[in-house]
């Protein structure tokens, strides 16, 4: 065999593999177990629950003190059968989960205000749950149209310390990103 | 290219000088520091490129054979390897010190304290948490008998008594029963969590302390308040303290150290990795830059070398004109330079003296050859071994020889053996050797085919400074020693015919005289006798007047009067006062005309027929033969006979005055024949012929006067 092509397959066995460990990542990451988009009074809200994991690395830091910054994004397009979706909105908001080791809880904080947690479980089923989030008024979704709203959180690397930011890149164990959680809506 | 270079490091150091600080803590720079790493990587690359560019460029270079490519090669290797050298050294340095001190940073003392110190605040917060919770059971011990009404003046009564900053009583609803609280609280009481009541009221106390963003520390205990009054339901006393600020702000300090400590703790990998990275693209940007540099530098260095031996190349092909004022440079290389191009300018110097000297040599050498070559009289060098060293176009001629086939030979092997050359040359050199290194000077005799070729040779040696050898000089003076000898018979016929003459008619007029006197006086045999003697003084006294009317024709050849002559028509007129009995003509056809004196050729006709009869004399057979031919510019006229030719001993004096074999005969036939052909400017030659008889040859130049042609 020419080295080129076993360049090649290794390569190509590498890619598998990245992409069979993705795979085996997004099991432990962020799930979207329910979500939904409803009118309350004037606004759209968004309610969804979302089951957080996270690894023992992820952990490990986080009993270290190291804060984690989770980001909620909520996407919404309008459904055209004949032209591209049109994107209406794009929404996010953040949640910082951060451990005291002087009280020894975890704190979580949100736009909805402060908590504190005994069990870090408790934290992230607090930190899964998103209730009322406004996303957009009234009058941005009509009604006889369909919109296809998306929504996921992810892990916010980019406000983790550079050296932390590197190790991160550079092992990938802190991916923490969930995949779009798609539905459609007819209002 | 330089200012590439220039551009790149520039960048490269500005890249650098971000990245460093990128990795401490200024905000700004930290978002940006991948983009740094990409441009640093970017600069790096293309500086990969450039050094890759320079190097297929030598490569070519040295392909192409371009002269000191490869010193540029080296020298760039060279320089490479002096900056790789200490870069790689620096490089492994810090990269050993980097990874050292990051270590050191991590002591596992320091990180015990730290987390004993946070144990420490947690005990403490512990402490009062519980001294705390005692202080709010008391209360509630003490609420648990009072009513509504008296609930808030008593609740006020103990929150004073247990210094605590907030207590508040619920209701199983959540519902605020009775609040109070010190002067630093808020006008609203701190309402917990329901899951929290309900937590309380399920007979399970709550404490906890509370990281509050902007109240700090706080301290919350609810306890449940069992009252007997109302009818069994259960209130729920919460009390807030705030942790003494003194203590607050010493855990939050060591908190915030632990914290900082352990996030650096989990990013010490990242931040070896970072400092790495930033040091190996150092480390690439300065060797790749050196390298980069290092092409230019020893291009530059070798730019006065590449013209040094371009100019020695081309002065090795003998081109003076490589003159290098381009380069300017102090240095060793400039004076080096320097020194070339004077000794360049000697060179050329020398070279155009040196041309000049021999272009004078030769011009001088052309001129004596050619003086030699015109020179009539034959000039042999000789070595000193008396071999011919030079011999110049005259002598050739003179010897009739061939002057490439003389050169190098010694004298004594000149020609064949036997033959004139091979004798002429073994007399000189007898000559050369007897006179022993003086001059000499002789008369040689050298035989031609018709003739005898007198030569005047003068020897002699050269001076010893010059070369050693000798010169031999020899003129053909036949013509000179003919003339002399004519002049001097030409003189001697004149005064015999003007000595002799005079005194002839007398004696023959006193002989007439004294027969005429004496005839009739003496009788007999007297008479007899008298008239036998005049008659022989008459006839012998004439037959001297013609003797000496000849020589007088002889010393007075009339001067030639050249003109057109048809010699066919010529010979046929004298042939008719011939009995052509034994006389043959054969005359060519379409002869043309000679340029000739008709009365002169007519004599030399006659005389020529006259030999030939004379010399065949007594023979019965004997024949003679008269020959016109055409030649190219000449026309021959051959008389040919039968008869015995000339003897071998006359051949040599054919044409002196009385030379002659005839018993009777003045000797001047042939030389007033040869003096009236050299006045018509037409040549003569005699030879025998091989079967028997003898041949005189007479040629006339063609007429080529203004009437000239063919008839």
């Amino acid at each position: 065999m020419q080295p080129a092509s076993r360049c090649l397959l290794l390569l190509l066995c590498a890619m598998f593999a990245a992409v069979f460990m993705h795979a085996a990542h997004a099991d432990d990451a962020i799930t979207v177990t329910d979500a939904s988009l409803k009118r309350n009074g004037e606004n759209w809200v968004v309610n969804a629950t979302l089951r957080v994991n996270l690894n023992h690395t992820q952990e490990e830091a986080l009993k270290k003190g190291i804060p984690l910054n989770f980001v909620t994004e909520v996407k919404l397009r309008r459904v055209r059968s004949w032209w591209f979706d049109e994107d209406l909105l794009a929404g996010n908001r953040v949640g910082r989960l951060n451990y005291s080791p002087l009280t020894r809880r975890y704190q979580l904080e949100t736009v909805a205000g402060f908590k504190a947690f005994d069990t870090l479980a408790e934290a992230l089923v607090e930190l899964g749950r998103i209730e009322n989030w406004v996303v957009a008024r009234g009058d941005v979704l009509k009604p006889g149209n369909t919109y296809e709203m998306a929504l996921r959180m992810r892990l916010d690397l980019g406000q983790l310390s550079k050296p932390l930011q590197i190790n991160a890149l550079a092992s990938g164990k802190w991916e923490v990103e969930g995949d779009w959680f798609e539905w459609e809506v007819t209002p | 290219m330089r200012y590439l270079l220039i551009a790149a490091a520039v960048l490269g150091a500005a890249v650098l000088a971000l990245l460093f600080p990128a990795s401490g803590d200024t905000p700004l720079l930290t978002e940006n520091f991948p983009a740094l790493l990409i441009v640093g990587a970017v600069i790096a690359i293309s500086l990969l490129a450039l050094v890759g560019w320079q190097l297929w460029q030598l490569r070519r270079r040295i392909r192409a054979g371009v002269f000191g490519s490869k010193l540029t090669l080296r020298l760039m290797l060279w320089f490479g390897l002096v900056a790789l050298l200490p870069a790689t050294v620096v490089f492994g340095a810090s990269v050993f010190f980097l990874n050292r001190s990051i270590e050191t940073w991590f002591d596992v003392r320091v990180d015990t304290a730290l987390g004993a110190g946070v144990n420490l605040g947690q005990a403490a917060l512990d402490d009062m948490l519980v001294d705390l919770t005692k202080k709010t059971e008391r209360m509630a011990l003490a609420l648990s008998d009072a009513g509504t009404g008296s609930a808030i003046t008593m609740l006020s009564a103990l929150r004073e008594q247990a210094a605590v900053n907030e207590a508040t009583l619920f209701d199983e609803k959540g519902g605020v029963v009775a609040t109070a609280a010190g002067e630093r609280a808020g006008l609203l009481p701190d309402i917990p969590e329901r899951s929290i009541l309900w937590q309380v009221l399920q007979e399970k106390a709550y404490s906890r302390v509370d990281d509050l963003p902007e109240k700090g520390l706080v301290m919350r205990v609810l306890v449940p308040v069992y009252s007997s009054s109302f009818a069994g339901e259960t209130r729920v006393l919460q009390v807030l303290h705030a942790v003494p600020p003194s203590l607050a702000r010493d855990a939050e300090a060591v908190q915030s150290a632990y914290r900082d400590y352990q996030e650096i703790a989990a990013s010490r990998l990242g931040l070896k990795r970072m400092y790495g990275m930033a040091l190996t693209l150092t480390l690439l940007l300065a060797l790749l830059l050196t390298i980069a540099l290092a092409y230019l530098l020893s291009d530059k260095m070798g730019a006065p070398l590449r013209t040094l031996a371009r100019g020695t190349r081309a002065v090795a092909k003998g081109d003076f004109s490589q003159m290098h004022s381009s380069v300017q440079s102090r240095d060793e290389l400039g004076a080096l330079i320097q020194s070339f191009n004077d000794m360049t300018r000697q060179l050329s110097e020398a070279r155009i003296d040196a041309e000049r000297n021999q272009l004078q040599t030769e011009q001088a050498k052309a001129y004596l050859e050619s003086v030699l070559a015109n020179l009539s009289s034959g000039v042999v060098a000789l070595d000193h071994r008396l071999r011919v060293r030079a011999i110049n176009d005259a002598a050739a001629r003179i010897l009739a020889a061939d002057a490439e086939r003389l050169s190098g030979k010694p004298l004594t092997e000149w020609g064949e053996a036997g033959t004139p050359l091979r004798k002429f040359g073994e007399e000189v050199a007898e000559r050369f050797i007897a006179a022993e290194g003086g001059d000499w000077s002789a008369q040689l005799e050298f035989p031609r085919p018709g003739h005898m070729q007198i030569l005047l040779a003068r020897g002699s040696k050269l001076p010893a400074e010059v070369q050693r050898g000798y010169t031999l000089v020899f003129d053909d003076v036949t013509k000179l020693i003919r003339a002399e000898r004519d002049a001097a018979w030409g003189e001697v016929a004149r005064r015999l015919a003007h000595e002799i003459k005079n005194p002839l008619t007398p004696i023959q007029l006193s002989a007439e005289r004294l027969s005429l006197r004496l005839k009739d006086k003496l009788a007999g045999s007297e008479a007899e006798m008298l008239t036998r003697a005049t008659a022989t003084i008459i006839n012998q006294v004439g037959a001297m007047k013609g003797m000496v009317d000849a020589f007088a024709s002889y010393a007075r050849m009339p001067s030639a009067q050249i003109a057109p002559l048809d010699l066919n028509a010529l010979v046929r007129e004298v042939l008719t006062l011939y009995d052509g009995g034994n006389v043959r003509h054969e005359l060519a056809r379409e002869l043309p005309l000679a340029a000739g004196d008709p009365t002169l050729m007519r004599q030399v006709i006659h005389n020529l027929l006259q030999n030939a009869q004379d010399a065949l004399a007594g023979r019965p057979d004997g024949r003679i033969g008269i020959r016109t031919e055409a030649a190219e510019d000449f026309v021959s006229l051959a008389v040919v006979d039968n008869g015995p030719g000339f003897p071998e001993q006359m051949m040599v004096r054919m044409f002196e005055p009385y030379a002659t074999t005839k018993p009777k005969g003045t000797g001047l036939g042939l030389p007033i024949v040869k003096k009236i052909v050299e006045e018509l400017k037409g040549s003569i030659r005699v030879e025998n012929l091989s079967g028997g008889g003898a041949c005189v040859c007479v040629s006339l130049p063609v007429y080529k006067g203004s009437t000239g042609g063919k008839q």
